[in-house]
């Protein structure tokens, strides 16, 4: 707010000054408290537009008083001449000339608005998203700890509850540590079954965040003990929804998966859980007897005490790390640790929000930040054919005195009040631009709540609307620096007309716009090639956009025994395959692109024994039920695929993925018929086939070598009978529209059980479509930007040209009166259109491929100097940019002989 | 465009420089307060400029229809407070007595029942 009072004092300067003495206290206390009124009733956005109006409100105002006052005082010699009445003079005659040429001040002002507006909203992208710390108390502190196993062929994998445990217990560099896990709950007893996400977490995860509940208490150690009373934390938007935020909902239980739990507290409104907004909080409850050095499934955030850095948080993990094989007897050796060159990462809690979002955003503001380059050379260019025009006045103003510094500093004063009106209208255009661009915006762009036009947004608008006045205020003052009085008065515009060196800094700024277009014409034919080169994939599976997709939870506390859920997941597949429409039907612990289910498993291989202590390969197992590969129409290579008596009497078989396959044994036929077991105490397990490999990790990812087991295992892990519970159910259809099956499908699971809770309905293709969400967001986001630059830098040629064909009219004339033909004088002006797009071309080039290097993480099989990419934009640029100059040409062909020597 | 003269009576009232009479006519407020009086009144049909109202207030006084008051407390004390002088009193019931006549002949119209 201070930034506002002083920015605001400063605009009011611009009355005069018995105006100033009497009313500047009034107006800015009057404006505040306004902006706060507006601010608490009516949000952020509204305070926008309540300052833009005001400030265009205030400048007419002030408009309006210097002219009564000079009405009313007859040139009453000004006192002194220092800087700040210098300003306002000068604004004052900026101000009026802007009433003298609505046309002009609206073109320049609109096209500025755009380029600053666009710029600006990217930034506050920026800003919300990388820039701005995390709304966390003392957010530097927080760090996300995982492990590393390349040994093992990880790269990174979460954290585990045993390394949490160590890492508790033992650290000399976290303040403390906390595990926690986003899950899916059913909610039931209430009027309908919901599945509803949560997140468990360990006792220390609110106090090292410093999140306090806002209604009752955090988990506390007891929370978390294995056999503690099941408790709850609402989140602030359930209990809202689902309670009407009741204050007296303390003490009250939820069924939650089908376990009475008291609910012991409500968090704070507006927080949320890093990216995640869960309804519910659930104590992530750990019985250290049981706890193995496996499991590397959890996530860890620690605080580290203050002062201590990221390497010393490294050094002391790498002296914890061994005391885990010896604390927790099962699970990995430390032999095993060894083999596999077991580490820990520690990173900014920050940058692990972020992701890789961070290139995609920087690339952005850079494309928008080239239009606003472009939109100041167009108004540069204005200024420019002004200049010319008016030179005539300011060659009579230095005739009778005025300064070569004032004559600047008026041109300067004048451009950057353009500039900051273009900057208050651009803010109008960045609101409008941001609220479009975040409903396109991909889902996954982490902070999105954290988005906003925050003070530091305004002053970057404010700042760059400074600059970019100031920039193209200089080419006119460049221009004028080179005035000759003398030949200006005596009406030498004429005269002069014809040299062609006048024309040189108009050609250049023009040959800058075909420049910078083809740089960003560039970077969006790079993007358009990486999404075609993404489509092309064959993901692993046919026509996506005819398969439902829903997710059902088989939760133990409603069907305990595990055959009769096994039956249970038949009966739901058998009902649904009998629904009008639909071909077949499958089940499975996920669908590809989809959230993950299964898991990585240790695989044992009859043909490659693994030394004893030494670490089986790990590979992804995905539980799946009969008829999965027909209704993803993934094909079988060779083999065969589940039947349905596998799966019922339990047989020891299982299929593979290509590359799994082709990992071992060389070829897809050989697999057939070898043995593998996903633990040793499983029973060999028989390869009946092989089936093609599917992008399960999102398109631009390998296809991993996945197995594939039945959902049902008569010994799994020594447990018994073991059933995948979470499944998803996969349904494909000849319905035109595949959503209509929910309704019906939801009837068939509330058939069997009432209590059930159905979520997360899609179809397949959505969920392709959000795995290519980053690439198509910026291939979306780069071409508005480049469609805005070519059409501006289009525009700006075709001034330039134009402008040069008017002021050449009379040398035309003569050379027509002297006999030259049409297409001569067409040859003549496109000949100049073609040299400056040449220049463009030449310039913007090499600068492309210095550029578009930046963006090499975002591009996906193809190189940032791709020949076709920049072949094709250079001739389309090139294309445009005649376009523009055909125009001017066939008006420069009209070119009456007689008309053109008359106005000698 | 805004070159007319600044005259003493503002012989003209803007309907800004009205509704600032009306607003004062039941008591005396400073610019704020006659600011929320104004958008309330209207239900929030007028936005009203900072500028454009202290330009109006100056005009005003400057005609003699309202003049400044010192505040017996004073809390804000930026805040400077107005009131109607009897000549606004008259000037503000003259216009509005015209702009009743309007409102009638309106009615007669039956451009309310539209």
């Amino acid at each position: 707010m201070k930034l506002m009072d002083k920015l605001l004092h400063w605009l009011l300067r611009l009355f005069p000054k018995d105006f100033r003495n009497r009313h500047e206290e009034e107006v800015v206390d009057l404006l505040t408290s306004k902006s706060k009124e507006i601010r608490e009733r009516r949000g952020r956005m509204a305070v926008i537009f309540f300052w833009t109006f005001h400030v265009f409100d205030l400048v007419w105002s002030a408009v309006q008083e210097r002219q009564e006052e000079r009405w009313s005082m007859t040139q009453r010699h000004r006192s002194g001449d220092h800087l700040v009445t210098t300003l306002v003079r000068e604004i004052s005659y900026a101000l009026r000339g802007f009433q003298r040429q609505p046309m002009f001040t609206a073109v320049a002002i609109l096209t500025l608005a755009l380029g600053i507006g666009a710029t600006t909203a990217i930034f506050s992208v920026v800003n919300g998203v990388l820039l701005k710390p995390l709304r966390l108390d003392r957010s530097d502190e927080l760090v996300a700890v995982s492990h590393t196993a390349p040994g093992l062929g990880f790269d990174e994998i979460p954290a585990s509850r045993a390394t949490y445990l160590i890492f508790r217990d033992e650290s000399r560099v976290f303040e403390d540590i906390g595990l926690w896990q986003a899950i899916r709950t059913a909610v039931t007893g209430m009027d309908q079954p919901e599945q509803v996400q949560a997140v468990r977490v360990t006792d220390g995860i609110f106090p090292l965040l410093r999140i306090r509940a806002a209604i009752g208490r955090r988990f506390v150690p007891d929370d978390v003990a294995p056999e503690a009373a099941p408790t709850v934390i609402l989140g602030n938007g359930y209990w809202r929804r689902r309670f009407g935020g009741d204050r007296n909902v303390l003490g009250r239980s939820l069924r939650i998966d089908g376990v009475e739990s008291e609910i012991i507290g409500v968090m704070p409104e507006g927080f949320r859980f890093l990216q995640h907004d869960p309804a519910i909080y659930l104590p992530f409850q750990i019985d250290r007897s049981t706890v193995a050095l496996t499991d590397f499934s959890y996530q860890a955030i620690a605080r580290l005490r203050p002062g201590v850095g990221l390497s010393e948080a490294l050094d002391d993990a790498a002296r914890m790390l061994p005391l885990a094989p010896k604390r927790f007897s099962r699970g990995l050796t430390a032999d095993m640790l060894e083999d596999a060159r077991f580490g820990t990462i520690v990173r900014p809690l920050k940058d692990v929000l972020i992701g890789d979002i961070g290139s995609v955003l920087w690339v952005l503001l850079g494309a928008v930040g080239l239009v606003l380059f472009i939109a100041c050379a167009n108004v540069g260019n204005l200024f420019l054919v002004r200049a010319e025009t008016r030179q005539r006045e300011i060659a009579i103003r230095s005739a009778i005195g005025a300064a070569r510094s004032r004559i600047a500093v008026q041109s300067l004063v004048e451009s950057t009040l353009f500039g900051i009106l273009g900057g208050a209208l651009g803010l109008g255009v960045a609101y409008v631009g941001l609220r479009l661009l975040l409903r396109i915006g991909p889902g996954e762009l982490p902070r999105l709540s954290e988005i906003t036009i925050d003070p530091t947004v305004l002053l970057f608008c404010f700042v760059i609307s400074t600059l970019a006045g100031l920039l193209f205020g200089l080419f006119p003052v460049m221009h004028h620096g080179r005035l000759d009085v003398a030949v200006a008065l005596r009406g030498g515009e004429r005269g002069a007309s014809d040299a062609p060196q006048r024309h040189r800094l108009r050609n250049l700024l023009a040959a800058f716009e075909v420049a910078v277009s083809l740089i960003l014409l560039i970077g969006s034919g790079l993007m358009i090639r990486s999404f075609q080169a993404l489509r092309n994939i064959e993901p692993g599976f046919e026509r996506p956009g005819e398969v439902f997709v829903v997710s059902l939870t088989l939760t133990s506390s409603e069907i305990r025994d595990p055959e009769r859920a096994a039956q249970m997941v038949e009966q739901v597949l058998d009902r649904v395959t009998r629904l009008p429409g639909v071909t077949s039907a499958t089940s499975a612990s996920s669908v590809p692109m989809g959230p993950t289910g299964g898991g990585g498993y240790a695989i044992e291989l009859e043909d490659f024994p693994t030394r004893s202590g030494q670490l089986p390969p790990v590979h992804w197992i995905k539980f799946v039920a009969a008829d999965y590969f027909a209704t993803m129409e993934s094909p079988v290579l060779a083999g065969r695929s589940f039947t349905r008596d596998d799966i019922r009497e339990r047989k020891p078989v299982v299929v593979v993925a290509e590359n799994f396959a082709r990992k071992y044994w060389g070829e897809v036929e050989d697999a057939v018929g070898k043995r593998i077991r996903p633990s040793s105490s499983e029973p060999w397990r028989e390869i009946i086939g092989v089936v093609g490999n599917v992008h399960d990790n999102g398109v631009a990812r390998n296809a991993p070598a996945t197995v594939y087991i039945p959902f049902v295992l008569a010994d799994f892990d020594g447990d018994g009978i073991f059933v995948q519970r979470r499944m998803t159910y996969a349904i494909r259809t000849t319905r035109p529209s595949p959503m209509t099956l929910l309704p019906e499908v939801r009837q068939v699971v509330w058939s069997l059980n009432s209590n059930l809770p159905l979520a997360n309905a899609q179809t397949l293709d959505e969920i392709l479509a959000r795995s290519m969400a980053r690439t198509s967001f910026a291939l979306v986001m780069l071409g508005i930007a480049t469609v805005v630059a070519v059409a501006l830098g289009a525009v700006g040629t075709y001034g330039v040209i134009s402008y040069v064909v008017a002021r050449r009219t009379r040398e035309i004339g003569v050379r027509m009166a002297l006999g030259a033909q049409q297409q001569d004088v067409r040859q003549l002006v496109l000949l100049q259109g073609g040299f400056v797009a040449l220049v463009g071309v030449a310039i913007g080039l090499p600068a492309a491929a210095g550029l578009t290097r930046l963006m090499t993480a975002m591009l996906f099989d193809v190189k940032s100097v791709d020949p076709l990419t920049y072949g094709v934009a250079a001739a389309g640029i090139a294309a445009v940019s005649l376009l523009a100059c055909y125009v001017p040409a066939r008006r420069a062909t009209r070119v009456s002989p007689i008309v053109a020597l008359r106005e000698e | 465009m805004g070159r007319r003269p600044c005259t003493d009576e503002a012989s003209k009232l803007t309907p800004l420089m009205f509704q600032i009479l009306l607003a004062l006519s039941a008591s005396e407020r400073h610019g704020y307060a006659i600011m929320q009086e104004i958008e309330e009144r209207t239900d929030g049909e007028f936005s009203i400029g900072a500028g454009s109202l202290y330009r109006s207030i100056k005009l005003l006084v400057n005609a003699g229809l309202i003049t400044e008051v010192r505040p017996e407390t004073q809390v804000h004390s930026q805040r400077r407070y107005y009131r109607l002088t009897p000549n606004g009193r008259q000037r503000a019931a003259a216009e509005a007595r015209v702009f009743h006549s309007m409102v009638t002949w309106a009615r007669d119209a039956h451009l309310f029942e539209l």
